[in-house]
């Protein structure tokens, strides 16, 4: 029996850890401390798993990245940290996720759930501990916020 | 804004470390986070157990202490848990010969009575079967009473006796493995005495030790030769029952006691 769980689990695991860690980077811009709150996550769900304390595997892992990364945004002003032996990183991408990371952190999650993570309003909801309103709200002020900011880069670098 | 979004998203991640061995990475941290829960649980199931019997500790020391039976409101030792001093000899007074070498009950109650500026007089030790007495007088040779010591042997489920209601049987104080009850009636100055009852847990003997004051002589001189603390001494001094025999019981010319031992 237990193994059985253990193979589901780790193909869970094997399945959803590289978007979770993309999420991840997306959420604090650090794909160290992406790679380090992922596998945090997955070994929370494990362990709770074991014991059947999990109800939705999908919501759980999402709605604790959130929270954790929103724990570690309190401590730690955001900075974008490539990968160690990554290539150059565009310059469009930079001006993305620093506007992306200048919106609050409820904004930043609720677009990176919706736009990365193709979850629909219930879900990300209920990652979150929203109601559809508060979603939909934070969608639409993270929009024209991200719309302002790139605007205002692009104006920069061709100024 | 949208589609353009989740396009410009996927730029973003260009440059995405590998993925390696992170899953057997995520097990083994789950196996430590598991050990670490377990540990925790353990740890504070631990600290609860120790609170616990901390708490029961504590409340059934508080809420059960022991109250004195004695049938006189003085405290006992073993209640308060002190130890009785008996005061110095007074400088310059003449040391007094010993009776008897090798009488173990002497050897108790002579220190205790020299305490009190008072003298176990030679030559007047009465014994028998079971049975110890001693003569006791002042530094002037003025007659201050006499202390009685007897051992009884008394059946298995004896009780300590009730002075007013012989059906009854009283509650007894502990000390170690001695419970005992005191029997002080200093009601009457012509005839003071004091008298301790003390039965050992895994021995069927009891011991009876009575300090009477000398009858007829008023309150002051009349006061037996030791106090009801120091005769409480003696009864559970396990010095008191190893000096009897352990084949001795006090039945021929059995000193009278205050609260006689029944049987």
């Amino acid at each position: 029996m237990s193994g059985e769980i253990d193979t589901a689990l780790r193909e869970f695991v094997t399945s959803r850890l590289p978007q979770l860690r993309r999420t991840a980077f997306l959420m604090c811009g650090d794909w160290q401390m992406a790679t380090e709150l992922t596998r945090a996550t997955l070994s929370r769900l494990v362990v709770d798993s074991r014991r059947d304390a999990v109800a939705d595997p999908d919501v759980f892992v999402y709605a604790d990245l959130m929270e954790a990364c929103r724990r570690r945004n309190r401590r730690r002003e955001h900075v974008f940290v490539a990968s160690e032996g990554a290539a150059g990183v565009e310059a469009e991408s930079i001006l993305l996720l620093d506007a992306l990371h200048k919106l609050t952190p409820r904004c930043r999650a609720v677009l990176v759930l919706r736009y990365w993570d193709s979850f629909d309003v219930d879900a990300t909801g209920a990652i979150l501990d929203l109601d559809d309103e508060q979603v939909s709200a934070y969608e639409r002020a993270g929009l024209a916020a991200l719309e302002r900011l790139l605007g205002e880069s692009e104006a920069a670098m061709a100024g | 804004m949208t589609a353009p979004l989740s396009r410009l998203l996927e730029h973003v991640l260009e440059g995405e470390p590998p993925i390696g061995d992170e899953v057997d990475a995520v097990f083994r941290r789950a196996d430590r986070l598991r050990r670490r829960r377990t540990q925790g649980v353990l740890a504070l199931g631990a600290v609860t157990v120790a609170v616990i019997v901390g708490l029961g500790f504590v409340l059934t020391s508080t809420l059960l202490k022991p109250r004195p039976a004695t049938v006189t409101p003085i405290p006992t030792t073993a209640a308060t848990g002190e130890v009785v001093a008996a005061p110095p000899p007074v400088a310059g007074a003449a040391p007094v010969p010993r009776v008897s070498g090798d009488d173990g009950v002497l050897d108790v109650i002579e220190p205790l009575v020299e305490g009190r500026q008072l003298r176990v007089v030679p030559g007047a030790a009465r014994r028998g079967d079971g049975w110890r007495q001693y003569a006791i007088a002042d530094l002037d040779g003025r007659s201050r009473g006499t202390i009685a010591v007897a051992v009884f042997d008394v059946r298995k489920k004896w009780c300590f006796p009730v002075a007013a209601d012989e059906g009854a049987c009283a509650r007894a104080d502990r000390a170690g493995d001695l419970e005992f009850v005191r029997y002080d009636n200093m009601s009457d100055p012509d005839q003071q005495i004091r008298q301790t009852i003390a039965r050992r847990e895994d021995d069927r003997r009891v011991v009876a030790v009575m300090a009477a004051g000398e009858r007829d002589t008023g309150a002051q001189r009349g006061k037996p030769g030791l106090t009801g603390m120091q005769v409480e001494q003696v009864a559970t001094d396990d010095r008191v029952f190893d000096a009897f025999n352990k084949s001795e019981d006090c039945v021929d010319g059995c000193p009278g006691f205050g609260t006689p031992v029944e049987r």
